[in-house]
C-alpha cells in the first residue's frame, strides 16, 4: 500500500473510479477519505452527494430489471465501472457492499482490486491475507443485513397508498434494499425511509428517487397502522407452539435492535434505538 | 365468526406443520406478475417465540376434519371450536400480509372437511383468485390432499411454487394404527404423481420453453417422530427414500406433542433432541454426501445423543482419518467433524492461491476446536487425539445445544436452495429402499404396485470412505 491518502465524492461511482485507477496503478492507498463521510452529515439536505442509488451483482440485475439507472450510471462513471464489472463481478460486488459498509473498509477494496488485477479474481478467496479478510468480513456483515432486512422491514399505508416502511439499519443499505422492493411491489408505489441517515428512497414512475431530512421524516410520520396491523399480531401470536418456547433463540435469529420497527414485535421493543421521528434527529447522522 | 378470531384458530391449527421454506423458485415481473416476486434463496420474515422461521402465512382452510389421527390437534374427535375460511378472505390476508412485508406468500393446507377432491378443489381455488386475478408472484405453498384426483392436482401444480403430501408416520403399520382413515398408498401416489410431474416439466422445458411450470419447488414432506416405535434408522433410511425416489426437496421432522390422552399413544413427547438429531443427519444426508446406511446400521439404530452424527460417523471410522489438509477433495474435508461448507470450500479456494500454512488455518476463519483431532497439514496431525473416551466427551456438543434446539426446520429458508434435487433420480440404497417399499407393502395390497417398483434397487454400489482418487466426486458416488 502506498502512504498517500485518495479521496472520492462519496458516491459508488467514485469509489469504482478509485479501484479502476488502484488496477491501473497496481498500487493502492493506506487512506481513503470519503466527502460525504468526512463532512459528516451524510445526508442533510445541502448535501448532493447522496449514497443513493446502485447496487451490484445480482441486486443490478434486479435492479436493471425492474428499469433502474444502473446503466446510465455505469456510462457516467466513465467506463472505470464497465471495466471492473469485465475483470470480476465478484469484485464489482465486493465495492458496492464496500460502500455501503459504514466501516471504512475502502483501502481494503482497493487492496483487492489490486490484488484482483494482479492475480485474477480467484485472489478474492486468499483469506491468508488480512486486507482480505477484512474486507469479506465487511462484505459479509453488510450482507446479512441486506438478507435480514428484506426479511424484517415492515411497510404500513400511508392516506396517499404508498407502503412506507422504517429503518435503522447499521450501514447505509437503501441502495440495495430498493431494487429487492422495486421487484416485490410491482409497480405499486413504496418508500424506504433510513430514520439514522435522515433519508429515504421513494419509488416513483418505475425509478427510486431520494429525499433527505424533513421530507424523509414528513415520509416516516405519514404512514398509520390500521386494522391489517393488529389481525398479523394476532397470528403471529397463534403460530408460537408453547410447548417449545425458546425466547433465547427468537432473539438470537431475530436481534432485539430491530424490535422497535418489525410489527409483531414492536411492543416489546427496548427503549434506546429510534429516536429518528423526534424533530432533526434524522440530520445527526450516527 | 369474526375474521380475527379465524384466524387464530386456523393458524393454531396449522402450526404443527413444520416447513416454512420459500425457496427454490423464482417469480416476479418477468413471468407477468403484477405484485410479488419469489426469490430462489427464500426469506424469513419473523421469528416466532418458539424460534421458528416464519415465512409464509401458514393456515389450514379449514379444521373441520372427518378423520380421527390420534396425533392430530384437528382430528374429528378433539373437541374444539371449528371453522373454516372463504376464499376470498385467504386472499385478502394474503396479499396484505404481502405488501406489508410480513411473509413471503401462503401455505394452505386443510382438514379433510369432505371429499378429497372437494378439499383440494377449495385449495386450488385460493391459489387460482391469487395468481389469475390478482396478479401474485409471491410464493405457494399448497398441501397436496391424498386421495384427490391427478386433474387437481395438476392444477395445483401450475399455480402453486411447492406442493406437500405427508407421510405423517415412518411406516404403515403405524399408520394402520394412529391414522386409520389414511392410505400410505395414497400419499406415496400422490408424491410419485408431483415427483413425476417436475420431471416431466424439466424434460418438456428443454424443448418447448414456454412449458407451463409444475410447482418449481417441487414437493416435500412431514412425518411425526415419537408418537410410534419407530428408530431413527428406520425413519433416516425412509428420509433418504423420499429424497431419491421422489425428488423431495425437504423431510420435516415433526416431534411428536400429546394434545389428547390416547392409550395407543406414548404419554410423553420425545425429547426435541431427537428432531435435533434426525434434522443434522438429514442435512448430511442433503448436502455432505452422507448415506443413512452410513450413519445408523442395525448395530446402531438410534443417533446419539452426545455426539452429533458426524462426530459419531467419526469416531466410528479412525481408518478414515487424518484427512490431509493440502490434497484432500471437498467431499474428503466434509466429512471431517467441525468442517461445513463454508470452511471446506474456503480451504479448497486457499489452496488455489499457494500451499496452506499452519497459520493461515484460523485466519480463512477456520474453527479447529474439534477438527484438530481428524486433520493433518503436509503429513503432520494438527493434534493427536486422546484416547476415545476423552475424545467423544470433546466432540460432544451437549453443552452448546440449549439454544439451537429447535433450529433445524428454520435453516430451512436459505440452506435449501442449494439442496439435491438433483439426487432425485437413481437408485436408493438397499436399506432406504426397504424402508419405502416396506411402508407399502403393510399398507392396502394394491399398494405394491406404488413403491415395491422398478426405481428401487435392492443394491447400490457403496461410496468409497477413503479420500476418493484423483478427479472421482464422493458427491457423485454418494448420489449416483
Amino acid at each position: 500500500m502506498s502512504p498517500e491518502a485518495w479521496s472520492y465524492d462519496g458516491s459508488f461511482e467514485g469509489l469504482l473510479a478509485l479501484a479502476d485507477r488502484a488496477i491501473a496503478l497496481d498500487s493502492a492507498p493506506c487512506l481513503v477519505r470519503s466527502e460525504a463521510r468526512a463532512e459528516g452529515g451524510l445526508f442533510g439536505e445541502a448535501e448532493p452527494a447522496v449514497r443513493e442509488g446502485t447496487a451490484a451483482g445480482p441486486a443490478r440485475d434486479r435492479e436493471e430489471a425492474a428499469g433502474g439507472p444502473a446503466r446510465d450510471r455505469e456510462e457516467a462513471a466513465g467506463g472505470a465501472a464497465a471495466r471492473i464489472l469485465a475483470l470480476s463481478r465478484r469484485l464489482y460486488a465486493a465495492a458496492a457492499r464496500a460502500w455501503m459498509s459504514e466501516e471504512a473498509v475502502e483501502p481494503e477494496l482497493l487492496f483487492a482490486a489490486v490484488q484482483v488485477g494482479r492475480r485474477g479474481e480467484a485472489a478474492l478467496g486468499d483469506f491468508s491475507m488480512p486486507e482480505l479478510r477484512a474486507l469479506a468480513a465487511s462484505v459479509r456483515r453488510v450482507t446479512r443485513e441486506i438478507h435480514r432486512l428484506e426479511g424484517f422491514a415492515r411497510f404500513s399505508l400511508d392516506p396517499g397508498g404508498r407502503y412506507v416502511a422504517l429503518l435503522e439499519p447499521d450501514h447505509n443499505v437503501l441502495p440495495a434494499l430498493a431494487p429487492f422492493f422495486a421487484r416485490r411491489f410491482g409497480g405499486e408505489p413504496f418508500a424506504l425511509v433510513d430514520l439514522r441517515r435522515g433519508a429515504a428512497l421513494v419509488s416513483r414512475d418505475g425509478r427510486m428517487e431520494a429525499r433527505f431530512g424533513g421530507e424523509a421524516l414528513a415520509l416516516a410520520r405519514s404512514a398509520a397502522e390500521g386494522e391489517d396491523e393488529a389481525l398479523w399480531r394476532r397470528y403471529f401470536a397463534a403460530t408460537e407452539n408453547p410447548l417449545r418456547r425458546n425466547p433465547r433463540l427468537q432473539r438470537q435469529l431475530l436481534p432485539e435492535r430491530y424490535w422497535r420497527h418489525v410489527t409483531e414485535m414492536s411492543a416489546s421493543a427496548p427503549p434506546g434505538l429510534g429516536a429518528g421521528l423526534e424533530p432533526d434527529a434524522g440530520a445527526e447522522g450516527q | 365468526m369474526e375474521l380475527a378470531e379465524k384466524l387464530e384458530i386456523l393458524a393454531a391449527g396449522a402450526r404443527y406443520d413444520a416447513s416454512c421454506a420459500s425457496s427454490g423458485s423464482s417469480r416476479g415481473p418477468e413471468t407477468g406478475a403484477r405484485l410479488g416476486a419469489a426469490s430462489p434463496a427464500g426469506v424469513c420474515h419473523s421469528f416466532a417465540g418458539d424460534g421458528r422461521c416464519v415465512s409464509l402465512l401458514k393456515l389450514l382452510y379449514s379444521n373441520v376434519c372427518r378423520y380421527d389421527c390420534a396425533y392430530c390437534l384437528n382430528r374429528s374427535s378433539n373437541d374444539q371450536r371449528r371453522c373454516s375460511f372463504d376464499p376470498e378472505e385467504l386472499v385478502r390476508l394474503t396479499v396484505s400480509f404481502y405488501r406489508r412485508n410480513y411473509v413471503e406468500g401462503l401455505f394452505l393446507s386443510s382438514g379433510i372437511f369432505s371429499d378429497p377432491d372437494i378439499v383440494m378443489e377449495r385449495l386450488v381455488e385460493v391459489a387460482r383468485l391469487l395468481r389469475e386475478r390478482e396478479g401474485f408472484g409471491g410464493y405457494i405453498h399448497l398441501k397436496a390432499i391424498p386421495g384427490c384426483g391427478p386433474k387437481i392436482l395438476r392444477k395445483a401444480g401450475l399455480y402453486a411454487d411447492r406442493l406437500s403430501a405427508n407421510i405423517e408416520l415412518p411406516t404403515a403399520e403405524s399408520l394402520a394404527r394412529l391414522a386409520p382413515d389414511k392410505s400410505g398408498a395414497e400419499i406415496l401416489g400422490a408424491m410419485r404423481f408431483i415427483g413425476e410431474a417436475c420431471a416431466e416439466e424439466r424434460e418438456d422445458r428443454r424443448r418447448l420453453a414456454s412449458t407451463p411450470r409444475f410447482a418449481p419447488a417441487g414437493q416435500s414432506t412431514q412425518l411425526v417422530v415419537g408418537a410410534s416405535p419407530e428408530d431413527d434408522r428406520s425413519v433416516l433410511g425412509l428420509a433418504e427414500g423420499l429424497y431419491r425416489r421422489y425428488g423431495m426437496r425437504r423431510v420435516y421432522y415433526s416431534a411428536f406433542v400429546p394434545v389428547r390422552p390416547d392409550p395407543r399413544l406414548p404419554g410423553s413427547p420425545p425429547p426435541l433432541l431427537r428432531e435435533h438429531r434426525l434434522y443434522q443427519a438429514d442435512w448430511l444426508l442433503r448436502f455432505y454426501g452422507f448415506r443413512a446406511g452410513e450413519l445408523l446400521d442395525a448395530a446402531g439404530p438410534s443417533l446419539p445423543s452426545d455426539l452429533d452424527p458426524k462426530c459419531a460417523w467419526a469416531l466410528a471410522h479412525p481408518e478414515f482419518f487424518p484427512v490431509e489438509l493440502s490434497r484432500a477433495e471437498l467431499p474428503a474435508l466434509l466429512r471431517v467433524p467441525g468442517l461445513g461448507l463454508t470452511s471446506a470450500r474456503r480451504i479448497v479456494a486457499t489452496r488455489r492461491t499457494g500451499s496452506l500454512r499452519e497459520a493461515d488455518l484460523p485466519r480463512i476463519g477456520l474453527v479447529l476446536k474439534r477438527a484438530r483431532y481428524f486433520l493433518s497439514l503436509h503429513g503432520r496431525r494438527l493434534a493427536e487425539p486422546p484416547e476415545p473416551g476423552l475424545l467423544r466427551a470433546l466432540l460432544s456438543d451437549q453443552a452448546e445445544l440449549a439454544p439451537a434446539a429447535a433450529t433445524a426446520a428454520g435453516i430451512g429458508a436459505a440452506g435449501e436452495a442449494a439442496g439435491i434435487g438433483a439426487a432425485a433420480t437413481g437408485a436408493a440404497t438397499a436399506g432406504a429402499g426397504a424402508a419405502a417399499a416396506g411402508y407399502v407393502a403393510g399398507a392396502a395390497g394394491s399398494a405394491g404396485a406404488v413403491a415395491a417398483g422398478a426405481g428401487l434397487r435392492a443394491s447400490a454400489p457403496r461410496p468409497a470412505l477413503r479420500p476418493p482418487a484423483p478427479g472421482a466426486s464422493q458427491l457423485e458416488l454418494a448420489f449416483p
